[in-house]
């Protein structure tokens, strides 16, 4: 008897754990996906995201302090006291510029992406940006340079930069012989160099409002998605000094 | 199909005609499978991705990667045709044929709509039976010819679960040739005119009911698809009697594995589903095709469906489910239904 009623038992079991079974697939497959589809959508990144350095040159006194904070020392600069009728105008937050800056380079190659540099710098130029896409086609694409200002001729940058960095940078590295191969080809370029007038305090707002998907909404189809702006991935990141 | 022609012809067509016919026949059934697998295969990918929280294939094509399946089929045209150095060759080359062939040969008999197929057998049911086992010899030959362990288990077990399998399928199947009294495809589904009650499905509760169970469970059994894929169980035997296999005969194997899912889904139908009917009589002018695809379709979905659903059975589960379980209720099925048809005076 006992083994009738397993036998039946066993029947139903089967039946109605394949039906629950079916029941919860079949929610699933009305729940919307989770995928981001990567190459036309990003993930916008959180405030305190680690990502590519940025520098804001137009607010950079040329303290130097970063360089000193640096524990791998990634960052070369080079600097020229100005002259005293010179008017190298304010910072944003009203520190009056002394300095020129005619080098900033931040080879990534050696970023440990500690964030230490951000946290010094004392206007607030030096930051970390929401970018994460950091590949590139020739290594030269990891030497970010920043500085805008020529040095004067006459100005011994060599001798400079060695005397102003405990260890200096390449100021590029070296590509292959054929100058043909460093072409960095079209489209492969980090959007940075146009992204001096950026805002970068600003901006993370209006890119989460703009592309921002919350975690599990329907993903729109891919037609309707606006292409991001050039310089849109770049998710800026609030600086937390002083904040 | 014949009767067809006779009447375009005004007699019997002479043999280079009827040659052409057939021809032109294998290759709209070729095409049909052709169209309908690469359906089949993108669709199986979609529901597998959203069951899973994915997407799915997004890209080829554009419209959520219609055009994914025409890619794969692409590569797999181009892709280099190996076979292995001690592989029994001739075999080896034979068994995808032999696979693809029985499944194809039984789409003939599928009755499409009023009048529309290929070949009206009066044996239908029976044949398509028949060549479907075909399958097995074919799992066999490519589980032998390989000469590797994991093919030839995939192959035997293969030919243990089919076989086996194949037992409850035909039981439940012949209850319904019993009650219709043909073994006509055609006039199976003409017996189901009318309303969709009149399907053996709902007419028969509860037997013919059970029987659609049997026969659905035994047909995903005999298509070696999860959770009854003992022969390919990717996680244990590597791919099964398909490890070998590449380029254009493995995209065989595939077009067969997927033509036979939606054959049985069309065996299912025409027993139990009515077939080209609608089942709603004032709704008849849909064409009998675009009905009988769209519940074949139905049915492949379900099957899909539990794929994602059901883990794999082991060995001997899938034994005692055939053999101490789907068997004896098929059997007992086949009596009463006996048994209503004398009650009822039907017999």
């Amino acid at each position: 008897m006992n083994a009738l009623i397993s036998y039946f038992r066993n029947i139903y079991e089967g039946i109605f754990t394949v039906l629950v079974g079916m029941r919860v697939t079949w929610k699933y497959l009305h729940s919307p996906a989770i995928t981001l589809q990567y190459p036309k959508e990003r993930m916008v990144m959180f405030e305190r995201f680690r990502g590519l350095l940025h520098n804001r040159i137009e607010d950079c006194i040329g303290c130097g302090q970063c360089v000193r904070a640096c524990p791998v020392d990634c960052i070369t600069m080079v600097t020229l006291k100005a002259g005293k009728d010179e008017d190298l105008g304010m910072t944003k937050d009203g520190q009056p510029k002394k300095l020129h800056v005619y080098q900033f380079d931040i080879d990534t190659l050696k970023c440990m992406w500690c964030n230490l540099c951000t946290e010094v710098c004392p206007t607030e130029c030096l930051l970390m940006t929401g970018q994460y896409e950091v590949s590139t086609y020739q290594r030269d694409g990891w030497m970010l340079h920043f500085a805008i200002e020529d040095p004067p001729p006459g100005f011994d940058m060599e001798e400079a930069r060695l005397k102003q960095n405990r260890i200096t940078n390449p100021v590029t590295y070296a590509g292959a012989a054929d100058p043909a191969s460093l072409e960095i080809p079209a489209g492969s370029v980090r959007p940075l160099s146009g992204a001096a007038e950026f805002d970068w305090r600003n901006h993370r707002q209006a890119e989460l409002a703009k592309t921002a998907k919350p975690h599990g909404a329907k993903a729109a189809p891919a037609a309707a998605k606006p292409e991001p702006a050039p310089a849109a991935p770049l998710a800026g990141t609030e600086p937390e000094a002083g904040a | 199909m014949q009767s067809w022609i006779e009447s375009l012809m005004g007699g019997p067509p002479s043999a280079p005609v009827a040659l052409l016919f057939m021809l032109g026949a294998a290759a709209v059934v070729l095409i049909f499978i052709a169209v309908l697998v690469m359906f089949l295969a993108w669709l199986e990918r979609k529901v597998a991705g959203h069951i899973q929280s994915r997407l799915g294939p997004m890209v080829v094509g554009g419209w959520h990667g219609w055009a994914q399946s025409i890619a794969d089929g692409v590569k797999l045209f181009l892709k280099e045709d190996v076979i292995p150095g001690s592989a029994d060759r001739l075999l080896f080359r034979l068994a995808p044929y032999v696979v693809f062939a029985s499944s194809f040969t039984a789409f003939v008999v599928l009755p499409w709509g009023r009048g529309l197929v290929v070949a009206d057998l009066n044996i239908g049911i029976f044949f398509v039976l028949a060549i479907t086992s075909f399958v097995v010899v074919g799992a066999l030959m490519a589980g032998w010819a390989s000469n590797n362990k994991w093919s030839l288990f995939g192959a035997m077990r293969g030919v243990a679960q089919i076989v086996s399998y194949e037992i409850p399928a035909a039981l439940s199947v012949i209850a319904v040739v019993m009650w219709v009294g043909s073994l006509n495809m055609s006039d199976i589904v003409r017996s189901q005119a009318g309303w969709f009650w009149n399907w053996h499905v709902l007419r028969g509760f509860p037997f013919f009911t059970i029987g659609a169970v049997i026969y659905y469970i035994s047909a995903l059994a005999e298509t070696n698809r999860v959770p009854f894929d003992l022969l390919e169980a990717e996680s244990e035997l590597v791919a099964g009697y398909h490890t070998e296999y590449s380029g254009i005969r493995f995209a065989m194997f595939y077009l067969a594995e997927y033509a036979n899912m939606f054959l049985v889904s069309s065996i299912a139908v025409v027993a139990f589903f009515g077939g080209w009917h609608v089942g709603i009589p004032f709704l008849e002018f849909i064409p009998g095709p675009i009905v009988f695809v769209v519940k074949g379709l139905l049915l492949v979905f379900v099957m899909l469906w539990l794929r994602w659903t059901l883990p794999r059975l082991r060995v001997d589960q899938l034994m005692a489910m055939c053999w101490k379980y789907m068997i004896p209720i098929a059997f007992v099925n086949l009596i009463g239904i006996g048994l209503v048809m004398l009650l009822t005076g039907r017999a």
